[in-house]
């Protein structure tokens, strides 16, 4: 009973706040906030506290379940939506009253896609939760964002028909080699299309190009991380898939991590958001090479991995916020922590993965991973001196402590769970369980 | 407590930094008492530990540094201490007391500025202790880095050669078979990253930036500043040298960045203007030396190595002490510290190089040989033509015999060398030995490379050769700038960068159009190569098309041509009409009729999908009429077509015939009985015409119909797949319409004043 009802309260919590936001953000924009912080906190201590297995049936077999992946990801969510809330903090009124509503509700469909049991009922829900983005911008937005917010609708859109198709497909593949090619030709563009692995990448560049930064965060914290959870559950959904997929996994991920890290250092300097989009694009590459181990301990790398890219996100979200030397130091430990640079909460993460990953005989792809992760680094170095300061209307122009707070608070999270990520590490290891790895 | 006794050398040079970093108004202690206590104390732990470990009963001493003790981290950062990490942390503590020492004897000194000389010795330390654990070398190497670049003044481009070190030992620890500890035979490959990160470790030859340069006002700092991260390096050469698999040759390949080390060290020596850059260069040749020797691998090339590296610490740094020490003795150690470094007997340099020589002729390496006989000469010759450094301070007489400290055992080891590393490489024989039987071998060309490069070295040196030319004369800086490849790295991350650019420029991936088209061409690259990727397919089976399937398709065909090319709105809404029609027909004529409740979710759709063109119609008419330039679109808006560049026609062209070839040879092989080629080609077509619409589409209308076009294609095959998918697909439908009026209608700047 108690399972149930944490399970509920799990699923309706965002809707709720989603709609206290749509009645209380035109009225009273700060306290909607406020209000926001609290109910994001309150997620993460109900995921936290909910029993994983927990069931509730629905309709047709379907159910809402709480499996150790939406475990996982819905605390990731969590995290993620706290950051986006610390970055709204001090902006202005028309940007809460559009954000908070939209921000709540994508978050619904995004939970609500990870905890249903059937996978293109989920599909449905996340492309719905991914493109209330493109439709929810703020009035002084809509027309300079309107053409590239059409064209990430369109595009996203397209991936669903060809998950549809393939997870019809997976279910009678009856050990028919065709079949199972067919299914990964059709899965595979449409996960690099939703996760934005080179070469499928160009939307997130035009987003963060047309977009208000707010947006682009949102999709790239939240929407992306959910779509590595869905490819996670597909993952544990169809355990042949993992073996088949095998080699596309990691040349997709060493290419992305690649060349990600090296369009991040060719970024012009002066262009704020480009070498984070690609650096993005090289952790998801180092992600993927770590699902393409099949291996146990890199599948707890990559769930630390994700985590550690979370924080990164947040921070480098909250950096134009905070004064000039933390700002240079934010963006610098955002960088290095998507790099998997030793001493920062990417690296245990990425070590398990180069780990496992010469068990594969992977030859090219280890110095690739090894090659996109330096070129972030060189690229953190590169932008110390850039300063990357950001014009934008979001804000009201005061100095805001809490985003400097919130800055430090990351930043020591970062160092610590770099140097001791024991205290995270069991609970990325139970997490995967439902996925099938030949390896140890 | 013994195995805490690995901490002690870091941990007291640690306390010494950070003692040294309190304000003075704060002390409670006297700093020129303490720092050298506790860097004496750093040396007398590391004396104990290679007394512990000298006679090889005990393997060694081992710390874990980090707790990691989850399931997923069998192994944590640790440090081991064997035989020749406590040689490495002894020459550290040795080196940083010494020039502490020499250091402190100047009253103006400011404490505070020691904090950065011993935070990289204790990093040093710290290092040479954790190379046998790879969480624990990877570690210690980033310490040493940040120690570097905080407290020793490395630039941004030391920064990024120690982080290029630091990925070639991911690269190196990943090939081990045990990933549990650095030893045992390693493979070719990581054993040459392991010896490529030593190297720019130690700051050899291109990675000079790796350390800081020599300044001559307070040169004693290089005997900490250089020596130790130099010391720390060679502990990870010799180790991974030693790993060399007993049934595998020398690869010549791994002998490369020591003899480039040598020879480009002792060119760029012959050519500096200064003491200090000669200086630095004769010591990146003598590490190129080292880098030889380790790369020999056991047990001649461990035990040379180990010669090598006290030569080198004791040898430079009664060199960096007596440079700014007046007197005759600070003279007489610079003589004996440059003899050893060159190789003269019977000093420890020369039995080093006897075994080395040896062994490089021994294995047919002539050209090492060679190239360290040369760099040997150039190495040995440019200190007469610089002027010398005037003494900064006069000093009391008692520290003018401080250089001659580390000068002198370079004699007594030189005599005693058979008893040294005799621990460390396991050898049953004595260097002295093995010299004296190399030499009594009477090979002229031994000994010819032994010596004759020195004696002409120091006899140029004598000589004062150059001295009377202009220290700086630009040609000797051009050269000396390409050599250093600084001008080339700059140029390779530029080339970098600018190719990047122009390729993220070229490709205008943030351009609409393109973006689109390159999206999708990507998506169906990616596919295609998975299709083929696991071989060729299966030849295709079953029955072609019939008469009434040619013309399913051509109708699909003329559908696919039309709304690609004609951007009429009247069009554009029949198009849509005909291509229900067809999805109606072929589903009829194959056979594969969905449930009555999935034909009722679809016609939901279709009404939804017809209110949402009429609504986006309308929103463009209203859009249109606020534009006074457009009248004649406001009175006949179903006949106006949309803005297009002509010169996109032939690209319209091509794209149709590719995808009518594409789809033309297509035989639905592997769902032969759910797919028939009848609902498959008319699908794949109406799939294709659509998505290329939607990338040349520039009203909403035809991209929200070009889209609807594309979903009757996968509406086509949902219905032969499964009924519940046919449902769920055109769910999906309307979601997608959804958005696009939305993402249309959001983007009108319905509101004057925000417009």
């Amino acid at each position: 009973m108690i399972a149930t009802s944490l399970l509920l309260a799990l699923a309706l919590l965002p809707l709720c706040a989603a709609l206290l936001c749509i009645w209380l953000a035109p009225r009273d924009p700060e306290k909607s906030l406020k209000l926001s912080y609290g109910a994001a906190l309150l997620l993460v201590l109900l995921v936290s506290l909910s029993v994983v297995d927990a069931r509730i049936g629905l309709f047709a077999g379907r159910a809402l379940e709480l499996q150790p992946i939406a475990q996982l990801g819905v605390q990731l969510l969590g995290l993620a939506m706290l950051g986006f809330l610390l970055s709204l903090n001090r902006a202005q009124a028309q940007w809460l009253e559009a954000w908070l509503p939209l921000a709540w509700l994508s978050l619904f469909g995004l939970i609500l896609s990870l905890l249903i049991s059937s996978l293109p009922v989920a599909l449905l829900i996340f492309l719905g939760a991914a493109l209330l983005w493109a439709f929810a911008l703020p009035p002084s937005a809509r027309a300079s964002s309107a053409g590239v917010t059409m064209r990430f609708a369109a595009l996203i859109s397209l991936t669903l028909p060809l998950l549809l198709i393939a997870f019809r497909l997976a279910e009678e593949r009856a050990a028919n080699d065709s079949v199972e090619r067919l299914v990964l030709a059709l899965a595979v563009p449409a996960f690099g299309l939703i996760l934005g692995l080179i070469p499928l990448h160009a939307w997130t560049l035009t987003l963060a190009g047309g977009t208000p930064r707010a947006m682009v965060f949102g999709v790239i914290s939240l929407v992306q991380t959910t779509g590595f959870m869905l490819l996670l559950r597909t993952l544990a959904e169809y355990p042949w898939a993992t073996e088949v997929a095998r080699g596309t996994l990691v040349a997709a991920g060493a290419l992305s991590a690649l060349v990600g890290g090296w369009m991040a250092l060719s970024a012009r300097r002066d262009d704020p958001d480009d070498w984070l989009v690609y650096a993005a694009i090289a952790n998801s590459g180092m992600l993927l090479a770590g699902l393409g181990t099949q291996s146990e301990v890199a599948g707890a790398g990559v769930a630390l991995l994700l985590f550690a890219r979370v924080l990164a996100l947040v921070l480098l979200d909250l950096a134009p916020r905070v004064p000039r030397l933390l700002r240079r130091l934010a963006y610098a430990a955002g960088t290095l922590a998507l790099a998997g640079t030793p001493g920062l909460a990417g690296f245990p993460g990425l070590w398990l993965i180069l780990l496992k990953l010469q068990a594969g005989q992977n030859g090219v792809a280890k110095p690739a991973i090894l090659a996109g992760s330096g070129l972030l680094f060189a690229t953190a170095v590169r932008r110390w001196r850039a300063d990357t300061v950001i014009e934008d209307a979001t804000w009201i122009d005061v100095p805001d402590p809490g985003a400097r707070r919130a800055a430090l608070i990351l930043l020591a999270l970062l160092v610590l769970l770099g140097i001791a990520p024991q205290i995270v590490a069991p609970a990325f290891g139970i997490a995967l369980r439902d996925i099938f790895f030949s390896l140890p | 407590m013994s195995p805490l006794l690995a901490l002690a050398s870091p941990v007291s040079l640690a306390l010494a930094a950070l003692a040294s970093l309190v304000p003075a108004s704060r002390q409670r202690f006297r700093p020129r008492l303490l720092l050298p206590l506790l860097a004496l104390v750093a040396l007398g732990a590391a004396v104990t530990q290679l007394a512990m470990l000298w006679d090889g009963t005990r393997a060694s001493l081992g710390v874990t540094l980090s707790p990691w003790t989850a399931r997923l981290f069998t192994v944590g950062p640790r440090l081991e201490v064997d035989a020749l990490a406590a040689y490495g942390v002894l020459l550290v503590c040795l080196a940083s007391l010494v020039a502490l020492l020499h250091g402190l004897r100047d009253e103006s000194l400011a404490i505070e500025s020691l904090a950065g000389p011993l935070a990289v010795a204790s990093s040093a330390t710290l290092f040479c202790a954790a190379t046998r654990s790879p969480l624990g070398l990877v570690s210690s190497w980033l310490l040493m880095d940040l120690a570097l670049f905080f407290g020793a003044g490395v630039r941004r481009r030391g920064l990024l050669a120690g982080q290029l070190g630091l990925l070639f030992i991911l690269a190196g620890l990943m090939g081990l078979a045990d990933p549990s500890l650095v030893g045992g035979e390693l493979g070719s490959w990581p054993r040459l990253w392991l010896l490529a990160a030593a190297g720019i470790r130690m700051g050899t030859y291109p990675f000079s930036w790796a350390l800081p340069r020599t300044r001559m006002d307070g040169v004693w700092r290089a005997g900490i500043l250089r020596l130790g991260p130099a010391v720390a390096g060679a502990t990870l050469a010799i180790r991974a040298g030693a790993s060399l698999g007993s049934g595998n040759g020398v690869d010549p390949l791994s002998l490369l960045p020591g003899a480039l080390a040598m020879l480009f060290g002792g060119l760029l020596a012959w050519l500096s203007a200064e003491r200090g850059t000669a200086l630095d260069w004769a010591f990146t040749a003598g590490a190129g030396l080292l880098l030889t020797a380790a790369a020999l691998g056991s047990p001649v090339g461990t035990t040379v190595a180990a010669l090598l590296l006290a030569d080198l610490v004791l040898g430079r740094l009664a060199q960096y002490l007596a440079e700014d020490t007046p007197g005759q003795a600070p003279r007489l150690a610079w003589g004996l510290s440059a003899a050893s470094l060159a190789g003269l007997p019977p000093l420890l340099g020369f039995f080093a190089r006897v075994l080395l020589y040896r062994a490089l002729l021994d294995g047919g390496h002539g050209w090492v040989l060679l190239t360290a006989a040369l760099s040997t000469a150039l190495t040995a010759a440019p200190f007469g033509r610089l002027p010398a450094l005037s003494p900064r301070t006069e000093g009391p007489s008692a520290w003018q015999l401080l250089p001659l400290g580390p000068a002198l055992p370079l004699v007594l080891l030189g005599l005693l060398s058979g008893w040294l590393p005799f621990a460390l490489s396991g050898a049953e024989w004595s260097p002295m030995a093995g010299s004296a039987r190399a030499l009594l071998g009477l090979d002229w060309r031994l000994i010819s490379a032994l010596l004759v490069p020195p004696l002409l070295g120091f006899a140029i040196h004598r000589s004062g050769w150059g001295s009377r030319r202009p220290p700086v004369d630009a040609p000797r800086r051009r050269v000396s700038r390409l050599l250093r490849l600084t001008e080339l790295f700059d140029g390779m991350r530029t080339a970098l960068i600018q190719t990047g650019r122009m390729i993220h420029r070229s490709l205008g991936l943030v351009e609409g159009h393109r973006t689109m088209a390159l999206t999708l061409l990507a998506a169906v690259g990616v596919g295609l190569t998975v299709l083929a990727g696991a071989g060729p397919l299966p030849d295709p089976v079953g029955p072609g098309l019939d008469g009434v399937g040619m013309i399913l398709w051509g109708v699909a065909t003329l559908i696919a041509v039309v709304n690609l090319l004609v951007t009429r709105r009247l069009v554009t809404l029949i198009i849509l009409w005909v291509s229900y029609l067809l999805v109606a027909a072929v589903l009829l004529v194959s056979g594969g009729t969905p449930t009555p409740a999935a034909l009722v979710v679809s016609a939901l759709v279709k009404g939804l999908a017809g209110i949402v063109v009429v609504a986006i119609l309308s929103i463009s008419v209203v859009q249109l009429g606020a534009d006074g330039a457009a009248g004649a679109a406001r009175r006949a808006p179903l006949l106006a077509a949309e803005p297009s560049d002509r010169n996109e026609t032939p690209l319209r062209l091509l794209a149709l015939c590719i995808a009518v070839l594409l789809t033309g040879s297509l035989h639905a092989t592997t769902l032969q009985p759910t797919l028939p080629d009848m609902v498959l080609r008319p699908a794949l077509t109406l799939i294709v015409g659509g998505v290329l619409t939607a990338i040349f589409a520039r009203s909403p209308l035809r991209l929200a119909v070009s889209v609807l076009v594309a979903l009757c294609g996968f509406e086509l095959i949902y219905a032969r797949l499964d009924p519940g998918l046919f449902m769920t697909g055109s769910l999906a439908a309307f979601h997608i319409l959804f958005a696009i009026l939305a993402s249309l209608y959001v983007g009108l700047a319905l509101d004057p004043e925000t417009a």
